[in-house]
């Protein structure tokens, strides 16, 4: 059943960037309790101010924008990497406490804690009569 | 029977081909991790990798001559008590990259520097390796 709870969304998005910027799919490592779901996502060269976080309709979008590498003089002679923006979106399907969410980048990892709405258990006492 | 045995390998393949391509798909890079740039101009080579999560002190970098090694371990996601891992992508293991520089550079003057998961490393040439212009006299 949990692995349900957070579905990928197709990449074949109708929404259009305006800038001509290559986009990855950052890889991630997604981890989810009974309380909260937490998501990390790799995005080298971006810092804080790069990122765009949205949840609409329960999809949850990543976006980040790393600063460029500064190769002014020099010419390329080996790459295996190469520049882009960093998207990806989830269909979370699990009722998400949406004013608590937080996030916060480190060393070029985003990090996202989704606290999940835990209903609160109701103790029903049945009385006899 | 053969046949049957055959066609179902083959379907299992396609399966964990499409799965390997739906995992794989739009990213920045799909070699060994972590990946290298390399620029260089005559006077010196410079090093770009992408190393998110990496802190300063986990990171192992030694130059010698004309190569460079850049190594570490990342620890494996382990699921805590009463957690899931839906996804588990990010690199984790042991790790060894060994690169060769276009000419011998010099250790002494070498400068890494890593801001936001991305380690820039300096490398001068050493001086007797630089071309040099030649003059020349007029009879």
């Amino acid at each position: 059943m949990s692995a349900k709870i957070i579905r990928e969304e197709s990449q074949n998005q109708v929404v259009e960037p305006v800038r001509n910027d290559t986009v990855f799919a950052p890889r991630v490592n997604i981890r989810e309790t009974e309380g909260q779901i937490v998501i990390e996502a790799d995005m080298p060269g971006v810092s804080e101010s790069g990122i765009d976080i949205s949840l609409e309709k329960r999809i949850l979008t990543i976006e980040g924008l790393p600063e460029k590498i500064e190769t002014e003089g020099y010419g390329r002679i080996y790459s295996e990497f190469r520049y882009g923006i960093f998207r990806r979106s989830f269909s979370i399907q699990a009722d998400v406490d949406n004013d608590n969410i937080s996030a916060s980048v480190k060393n070029g990892v985003l990090t996202i804690v989704l606290p999940k709405i835990v209903p609160a258990k109701k103790k029903i006492v049945v009385s006899a009569g | 029977m053969w046949n049957r045995v055959t066609s179902e390998l083959l379907r299992d393949m396609g399966r964990i081909q499409q799965e390997v391509n739906r995992t794989l798909r739009d990213q920045s890079y799909d070699g060994e991790f972590p990946p290298v740039n390399v620029y260089a101009n005559s006077d010196r080579a410079v090093l770009v990798s992408e190393v998110p999560g990496m802190e300063p002190a986990s990171l192992d970098v030694t130059v010698s001559g004309e190569t460079i090694t850049i190594a570490g371990v990342v620890s494996a996601l382990q699921a805590a008590e009463g957690e899931n891992i839906h996804r588990a992508e990010r690199f984790a293991g042991k790790y060894s990259r060994t690169i060769r520089l276009p000419y011998p550079v010099n250790p002494e003057q070498v400068v890494a520097m890593l801001k936001n998961g991305v380690l820039r490393i300096e490398l001068p040439r050493v001086e007797h390796d630089k071309p040099r212009k030649i003059e020349i006299k007029s009879a």
